[in-house]
């Protein structure tokens, strides 16, 4: 764990993630040794064994611990080739989503005026709400093409239910089952409630039980994003296991707070 | 708005069947005296919410609802 010159750092700030939270790098050390590793937050370098298969998976309690671990080393990281993310893993799929979910942000914001504006102004505004909605309404799962899941991806489940029936006796998935990405449970679910929430999901009771999904290579999977419905506002990645999950790739639950 | 606990022969159904979202599914209702009450929650393949209450005896026959 080391880290960066200042100006690296800078540089690789305006330089594409790999994923979410980093970069994929060929690192040149101040010693003059090349290796291969990921830049997490523009900040710290983790050679592939520090870093395992996700950087993201690593658990600090704060991220000053990782910056002074890093700091301990006197080698800095002097310069850095990206290695870009292959363009056939960034599937247009999820840059539909991402396009889609922009409508469903600004439908939400249209609505949200409407309710505070009074009179010809509301009625505008409920208008531009109806069209970014229908603009947004074609960016569920549902109607996306099968796309396939790279080595390594988790997915993740809420539910009401300790006992999902959507789990198979082997710890599988049953076709069609949906979930969402590690990576959109991380940064906006912390509690059953956000999950009723983010997922627009019809359940009066929290979805405190968290299954985790790790299906192998070139699983059939759709993706797209939660639109508003039962009352939710819905925004997070939903995906759907067309053909289920193999056994042995579900994990849990792990309840998370309520509330 | 009443649940209505479904039996296991229905939920090991429903199983088999798409969800509509994650843990739920939409369905319509046929009940055996000719209702169809539609567009209902399905939670968990078990728990159907409705206002139009209704016996799980009384199911004739459950589909996924088209919208």
């Amino acid at each position: 764990m080391l880290r960066l010159e200042g100006q690296l750092e800078r540089w690789l700030t305006s330089q594409p993630e790999y994923r979410m939270g980093y970069q994929k790098v060929v690192a040149t050390l101040s010693s003059g040794a090349v290796e291969s590793g990921f830049v997490v937050n523009s900040e710290v370098f983790l050679t592939e064994g520090e870093a395992g298969n996700s950087p993201w998976q690593m658990f600090y309690p704060d991220w000053d611990d990782v910056a002074r671990e890093a700091a301990k080393s006197s080698l800095r990281v002097v310069k850095a080739a990206l290695i870009p993310r292959d363009q056939k893993s960034l599937r247009g799929v999820r840059r539909i989503a991402v396009s889609n979910e922009k409508f469903s942000v600004l439908a939400s914001r249209s609505r949200q005026r409407a309710d505070i504006s009074a009179g010809t102004r509301s009625l505008e505004y409920l208008e531009e709400y109806r069209q970014l909605q229908a603009k947004a309404s074609d960016a569920g799962a549902e109607p996306a093409p099968v796309t396939l899941t790279t080595v390594g991806e988790v997915f993740k489940r809420f539910s009401p239910y300790a006992k999902d029936r959507r789990v198979t006796v082997g710890r599988g998935l049953v076709p069609h089952t949906f979930g969402t990405t590690k990576e959109d449970a991380d940064a906006n679910v912390r509690t059953g409630a956000d999950a009723v929430s983010r997922y627009a999901l019809p359940s009066s009771k929290p979805a405190s039980n968290v299954f985790t999904i790790s299906p192998p290579q070139d699983t059939e999977l759709k993706r797209g994003t939660v639109q508003p419905a039962n009352n939710q506002p819905g925004g997070g990645v939903e995906v759907i296991f067309v053909n289920g999950s193999p056994d042995g790739t579900v994990t849990g639950p792990v309840v998370i707070f309520d509330r | 708005m009443t649940t209505v606990r479904l039996s296991e022969e229905w939920s090991r159904r429903l199983v088999q069947m798409p969800e509509s979202g994650m843990g739920y599914q939409r369905v319509d209702v046929h009940l055996k005296d000719g209702r169809v009450i539609r567009n209902l929650m399905v939670l968990n393949a078990e728990e159907c919410q409705t206002e139009e209450p209704f016996g799980p005896e009384e199911i004739a026959d459950i589909e996924l609802s088209e919208s």
